[in-house]
């Protein structure tokens, strides 16, 4: 069976994503957020989610953190491991460990953290179709973090449809609210305060704003069905997260790194008319 | 019709490895079921930040962090999000817990009664929330975390509460604050 992605775009986009995630490691370290820079935490939250339970009773979380040395062991292989993906995206065993380490680090960001977001949940995904052993099964795991991607919004927009929140004119002022009354209150003079106070006094345009971005979520819902609006998608995308960041302040940067898995990397003749090179739908 | 169901990404996944189809039915489905029943277990995320309907509150809580009685942590700008993650939410915790009589917040909605009766229950319990001493230590281990993000020898910490509202014209007006904690070190 010939294939849709060759090795050498393979490798492509191996070098993408872990430049990606070796850039958010740079950003986590000069964030003072990395293993060995969280001296030690000592409150979490594991309730709710199984997998922080496991991590808490196992007394894993909770050994790495209290062991400076063992932390910034944790903290390099993960640095190291990223910069030899890069240089030999060939080597699996490579991914799989960085992908497992990654995954301690996720967990106990979070649970030390004291809240369980989903800021990195990009980065823990990503990597894992490179697992794959052939091409092929790459193509189809590539394929499957695409439709993760789609299913996000979709579901954020099932979420907002179902609970009726996107029929609530008061929804976006409460959530401005909630969110940036401490900004406003540290930086009453600044421009962006001026600007939060200009939609509060305007909450007719503070809505429009937000169903558009429920549209723009709900969007998403095409690209089960053809491929021909990607990039659409990806500015979509980004249009959320700006909208998120300055109504919401909360900043998804990372989940970017699933916008990978909608770009379309330029294939040769051959692969392009390769049977697996059909456009898929699910 | 048979081409077109057999040009779709599922057919062509099952006929091509029908264990790699299963893992990832498999993964989606498990995925959806945790959506649909509001409960997580990574990597089965629930997708639902922001659609919890809510109504426009008339008072709000502004917390405030003052080290060595003069610098203010400034955790809604000034630092990158990482940073503001772990400057702000384990102090957000210790209020809480303070608020509700130094009880963790997990325990919020989790009747005692019962969590005694299911011995398994009350087990996991007792190992995943955070007990008074944690509680005493919280302090102490972010007066560590502020000299690792500012290079400052920490000697006092001030963590207050600030009550607001907004008014008519949607300006923040200050209420009252009260003291939540003051610590030496």
């Amino acid at each position: 069976m010939e294939q849709w992605y060759s090795t050498n775009i393979r490798h492509t986009i191996t070098r993408c994503v872990f430049v990606f995630i070796l850039l958010s490691l740079i950003y986590h370290y000069v964030s003072h957020t990395l293993l060995h820079q969280l001296q030690a935490p000592v409150f979490q939250f594991a309730f709710i989610d199984p997998m922080y339970i496991l991590f808490s009773i196992s007394g894993l979380s909770s050994f790495i953190v209290q062991h400076f040395w063992l932390a910034l062991f944790v903290d390099s292989c993960m640095f190291i491991g990223a910069l030899l993906i890069i240089l030999f995206p060939q080597k699996r065993f490579l991914i799989i460990l960085f992908s497992v380490l990654y995954f301690i680090y996720f967990v106990i960001y979070n649970l030390y953290g004291m809240h369980h977001t989903h800021i990195l949940v990009g980065i823990l995904l990503a990597p894992l179709p490179f697992w794959a052993s052939n091409n092929t099964t790459f193509t189809y795991l590539w394929s499957a973090l695409r439709y993760y991607t789609l299913c996000i919004y979709s579901l954020a927009f099932f979420w907002k449809v179902f609970r009726h929140s996107l029929f609530s004119p008061d929804q976006p002022m409460a959530v401005l609210k909630d969110n940036l009354t401490p900004y406003i209150y540290f930086h009453p003079d600044t421009t962006q305060t001026a600007l939060y106070q200009f939609f509060m006094q305007h909450p007719g345009l503070l809505y429009i704003f937000y169903l558009f971005a429920v549209a723009m979520e709900g969007f998403f819902l095409v690209g089960f069905f053809t491929r021909r609006f990607d990039h659409a998608l990806i500015t979509a995308g980004i249009l959320i997260h700006i909208g998120i960041l300055f109504f919401a302040d909360a900043f998804f940067i990372e989940i970017f790194i699933l916008y990978f898995s909608l770009i379309k990397f330029p294939m040769s003749a051959k692969e392009t008319h390769s049977p697996q090179a059909v456009e898929y739908t699910i | 019709m048979k081409n077109l169901l057999h040009n779709t990404y599922l057919v062509r996944l099952y006929e091509y490895d029908k264990k790699l189809f299963g893992i990832i039915v498999g993964f989606f489905s498990l995925t959806l079921i945790a959506n649909v029943f509001k409960a997580q277990a990574a990597p089965f995320f629930v997708w639902g930040m922001f659609s919890e309907r809510i109504s426009v509150k008339e008072e709000f809580q502004v917390m405030k962090i003052t080290v060595n009685d003069s610098i203010l942590i400034d955790y809604t700008a000034g630092y990158r999000h990482p940073h503001r993650f772990y400057l702000s939410s384990p102090v957000n915790a210790y209020v809480e817990m303070q608020q509700n009589n130094h009880l963790d917040k997990a325990m919020i909605g989790y009747p005692d009664k019962l969590s005694h009766r299911i011995k398994f229950y009350r087990a996991i319990v007792e190992k995943t929330i955070n007990h008074p001493e944690q509680y005493k230590a919280l302090l102490e281990w972010y007066s560590r975390y502020i000299r690792e993000v500012r290079g400052i020898a920490v000697t006092s910490l001030n963590i207050q509460l600030v009550y607001c509202h907004y008014d008519e014209d949607h300006k923040l007006k200050e209420d009252s604050s009260r003291v939540v904690n003051k610590s030496f070190f």
